[in-house]
């Protein structure tokens, strides 16, 4: 506990360091804000654009949260099946694969012409981004599963389904777990580019509109808002999995000897 | 089929493919697991040992030969298998672990844990129900595992090395705890072990084993009146006899 919150001291003590070299290059070379703002100036904007930037960031939240879960639960779907049937992985798996050669931001400007302006698009290509974590993950997990503990529950009478749901689904959510932080930070990603092809509102949005007009502290705010989307997301996660995982530490001072 | 046995096994053969040919792990093993008796198979390493008692669990199919049950239920259904590794369900607490086997068979949860909760006591497990397997002994998480096995409701129970991994102290407690449970119980026990002296301390019948592909060199049945003393001349003797043999058939077989 004491090593996590030291690493976050460190952590935010080196971002202070270079805002802070930021200030002084920006103030010492005289660089105009239209090119590059004084994190002073972007820090004053985030707060008093903050009504602007919230509104924004709502509908920013509500993309990223439908990827994600979209993305999810059809990735472990898909990797149940995957697991489930020899052939269908024969036939999926590699086409799986494959699709990330494709890069989904190509594809989002069809997504704009499919399905307009809306909300769709983005968490579309959220979902998708998500998607391939969760699933490659998922199948890893599945497959971690100790064949012993396995051949002991067959042993014990158990039926498959029982297998599946008692021991190979817990087993693989560690993995889950990891690919749900992976998919979490490229949700963000994805709605915003969603964003950028085609959008009425949303922080994507908001930094293409101001970057058009020069409001590059405003650019900077929006990034922000982002960045504190994104880690809000990734703690939440983090929190889920160390209460769902709880099994995997020993509580504190009850590790027994002997 | 002589009429104290609760299994016979004869003739079982088995190969397994390997890139170099298929390798005989089995030739023809032949004996028989007396009721509510201990049988102990022992033998070199790597001697088919695995393969045999998974055979025994219904796990494995021989290739050839029999295995011919008075047990009551198919054979699936009346054997509980321990193997060596650690195979509790970390997820779940001890008592959750102990409950696996109710909860597959669809037996009455109420019953099943006052059952549980007797053999915690029995085994020194009182009081942590509660905990993880991450957050117990290497002893206590074996103790658990032979509770879920004792608890599983079978008549045979196949332990593979259940003590091997653990320290010479926690190791000969626990000896003394499965003998004792064992013998309330009445269940048939086959044990693989590597180790002689905890062969002639709890076996009626020890069955020597060849190096692979496994046969049976030699079967040694076990007269000693229960309980039996570790120090006692008649169980320290046996114990020189029994290594003796275990590594003279390493060549002359």
């Amino acid at each position: 506990m004491t090593d996590r919150r030291t690493h976050w001291v460190w952590a935010g003590l080196t971002l202070l360091a270079l805002a802070g070299l930021w200030e002084a290059g920006v103030r010492l070379f005289h660089v105009p804000p239209y090119l590059l703002p004084p994190p002073s100036r972007v820090v004053f904007v985030f707060f008093s654009q903050l009504p602007l930037l919230a509104s924004h960031a709502g509908a920013t939240l509500a993309e990223i949260a439908l990827g994600l879960a979209l993305g999810t639960c059809g990735g472990v779907l898909l990797a149940a099946l995957i697991f489930a049937s020899p052939p269908l992985e024969r036939a999926i798996y590699p086409l799986i694969i494959a699709s990330q050669m494709v890069p989904v931001f190509a594809i989002a400007p069809l997504l704009v012409v499919w399905f307009g302006y809306g909300l769709w698009p983005k968490v579309t290509v959220a979902a998708l981004i998500v998607f391939f974590p969760i699933v490659v993950n998922t199948v890893d997990g599945l497959r971690s599963v100790n064949v012993e503990t396995v051949d002991v529950m067959r042993s014990l009478g158990a039926s498959r389904r029982w297998i599946f749901r008692s021991v190979r689904l817990p087993s693989s959510l560690p993995s889950l777990f990891s690919g749900l932080k992976v998919g979490a930070t490229l949700a963000v990603v994805g709605a915003t580019i969603g964003e950028w092809i085609g959008a009425r509102q949303g922080l994507g949005y908001l930094m293409i509109q101001s970057n058009a007009l020069l409001r590059i502290d405003r650019v900077f705010a929006a990034i922000a808002m982002l960045a504190v989307i994104g880690l809000s997301l990734f703690a939440g996660i983090a929190m889920l999995e160390r209460y769902v995982l709880r099994w995997r530490t020993p509580r504190q001072g009850i590790k027994e000897e002997g | 089929m002589p009429i104290d046995s609760a299994l016979c096994l004869r003739d079982l053969t088995k190969s397994f493919p390997t890139p170099s040919g298929r390798v005989d792990v089995l030739a023809g093993v032949s004996f028989d697991v007396p009721h509510h008796g201990w049988t102990t198979l022992i033998g070199p390493s790597g001697c088919g040992k695995t393969t045999l008692v998974r055979i025994l669990a219904g796990l494995l199919p021989a290739d050839t030969g029999k295995v011919v049950s008075r047990l009551p239920g198919d054979r699936g259904r009346s054997v509980a298998y321990m193997p060596q590794s650690d195979t509790l369900l970390p997820w779940r607490t001890a008592l959750g672990n102990a409950l696996v086997p109710a909860e597959i068979d669809g037996r009455s949860r109420r019953e099943a844990l006052r059952e549980a909760h007797a053999l915690f006591v029995r085994f020194g497990l009182a009081g942590f129900e509660g905990l993880y397997p991450v957050e117990l002994s290497g002893g206590m998480r074996q103790r658990l595992a032979l509770i879920r096995t004792f608890l599983a409701h079978r008549g045979l129970l196949v332990l593979d090395e259940p003590l091997g991994a653990l320290d010479a102290l926690t190791r000969s407690r626990l000896q003394d705890w499965l003998e004792t449970v064992w013998r309330d119980t009445g269940k048939t026990v086959v044990l693989v072990t590597h180790d002689v002296e905890e062969a002639l301390l709890l076996s009626d019948r020890v069955v020597l084993l060849s190096a692979r592909p496994a046969r049976v060199r030699r079967v040694i049945e076990v007269t000693m009146s229960r309980p039996r003393a570790r120090s006692a001349p008649q169980l320290v003797s046996g114990k020189e006899d029994l290594l003796r043999l275990v590594y003279a058939g390493d060549g002359d077989d």
